[in-house]
């Protein structure tokens, strides 16, 4: 499951934007407007793969591929 | 003579049951099936509305009726709801979401993109006779596109491209995937909003499972749709359902499908969240639905050797 969230410590102000579920292997594309985010990867052992990433453009398309190591 | 004043008098009853007149709203639920009626009365309460009403005295979980619904918890949630519920305060909201006085829904401020319809988890199946078969399928509309999410990526002509395999999964890049998923933000003026039916929450998602299975979705869909929905939809006690079907849809989000003998069963349903009653003596901004929805939907007589079959929920956004 790939999580994308508001970059925030706050428990109430981590405002979820979308999640869904990818294949290992597979790839995830998606598109935010400027600001700060959270992208957590999880599976349902609680494997976690944690990223913080910043937005600059108007609208950007990032893309996320889940391997397992 | 009879027999024909009998046909005639069970036409009428039932185009009476199928559509309603105006300053009616027209109404589900699971033991009575539909009705036209002026103001919405549930004869069985949602386990969301009944939780403060024990008569034996407060429980655990009446004593927290009143709180988010991120406390709430619904009786069985799959794995990721849990995770999701220990991370993010909106798990059980479709994405940001906003309350307001007059309409309730998807926050779109945090979004990019146009589209005051927020299509969620827009998910496509395919059932084929094939174990392997190419195929692309493109959104080949001329307008541009708010996307908000695929899996797997668009390539930059809007398609997926891969490989039909086991008659009922997708392979793109050499990866699987049970499904084809989008989230999109589509405009307002060109959804339905006459045709549907309002209902309770329970029930609301009981009639769009209802509606799958009546267009022979397969299992793996009623079970995501299900899965998903079920904590995703926000606890209102009421909602509206206005589905969008082929006509609407391809209209505003044209596709194609390379691959002979293929056919896309389309079905999108728009949910307006009531937080009492829904009243035709009330002024809405949506209006309350009075026409029969199934009589538009999409009638798949002859089974193609490659159907696909895409649902999604959508809620309205400012």
């Amino acid at each position: 499951m790939v999580w994308v969230a508001l970059d925030k410590d706050q428990y109430k102000e981590r405002l979820l934007l979308m999640h869904t579920e990818v294949p290992v292997g597979g790839s995830f594309q998606f598109y935010l407007r400027p600001g700060d985010y959270q992208v957590r990867a999880s599976d349902e052992k609680g494997c976690e793969f944690f990223q913080k990433i910043k937005v600059k453009d108007l609208v950007s398309n990032i893309e996320i591929k889940m391997v397992k190591k | 003579m009879k027999f024909l004043f009998s046909l005639l008098a069970l036409f009428f009853a039932s185009q009476a049951l199928a559509n309603c007149k105006v300053g009616q709203i027209r109404s589900w639920n699971k033991e009575t099936g539909y009705s036209c009626i002026q103001r919405f009365q549930s004869d069985i309460a949602d386990c969301v509305t009944c939780q403060g009403c024990n008569e034996k005295g407060p429980t655990f979980e009446s004593l927290f009726a009143n709180f988010p619904s991120a406390v709430y918890q619904p009786k069985s949630l799959p794995w990721w709801a849990h995770q999701g519920n220990f991370h993010y305060p909106n798990l059980h909201f479709p994405g940001v979401w906003k309350n307001r006085a007059s309409s309730s829904g998807i926050d779109a401020k945090y979004y990019p993109g146009k589209g005051e319809v927020h299509a969620l988890k827009p998910n496509i199946y395919i059932e084929s006779i094939h174990e392997e078969k190419k195929f692309t399928f493109s959104f080949t509309s001329k307008e541009e596109l708010s996307f908000l999410a695929t899996t797997p990526p668009l390539d930059a002509k809007k398609s997926w491209s891969g490989k039909i395999i086991h008659k009922d999964r997708f392979e793109v890049e050499d990866v699987r995937y049970d499904y084809l998923f989008y989230d999109i933000r589509l405009p307002q003026d060109k959804m339905q909003f006459s045709r549907g039916l309002c209902a309770t929450r329970e029930a609301t998602i009981k009639w769009m499972l209802q509606d799958l299975t009546e267009m022979k979705y397969p299992a793996i869909a009623l079970q995501d749709f299900e899965e998903h929905w079920k904590v995703k939809i926000p606890d209102f006690p009421f909602y509206c359902i206005y589905p969008q079907y082929n006509k609407q849809l391809d209209e505003v989000l044209p596709v194609s499908i390379s691959l002979e003998f293929s056919n896309l069963n389309r079905s999108l349903y728009v949910l307006i969240p009531h937080k009492k009653e829904p009243d035709v003596d009330e002024p809405q901004l949506i209006p309350f639905p009075i026409l029969d929805s199934v009589e538009v939907r999409p009638v798949v007589l002859i089974k193609y050797e490659n159907m696909f079959k895409e649902w999604g929920v959508a809620f309205l956004g400012e």
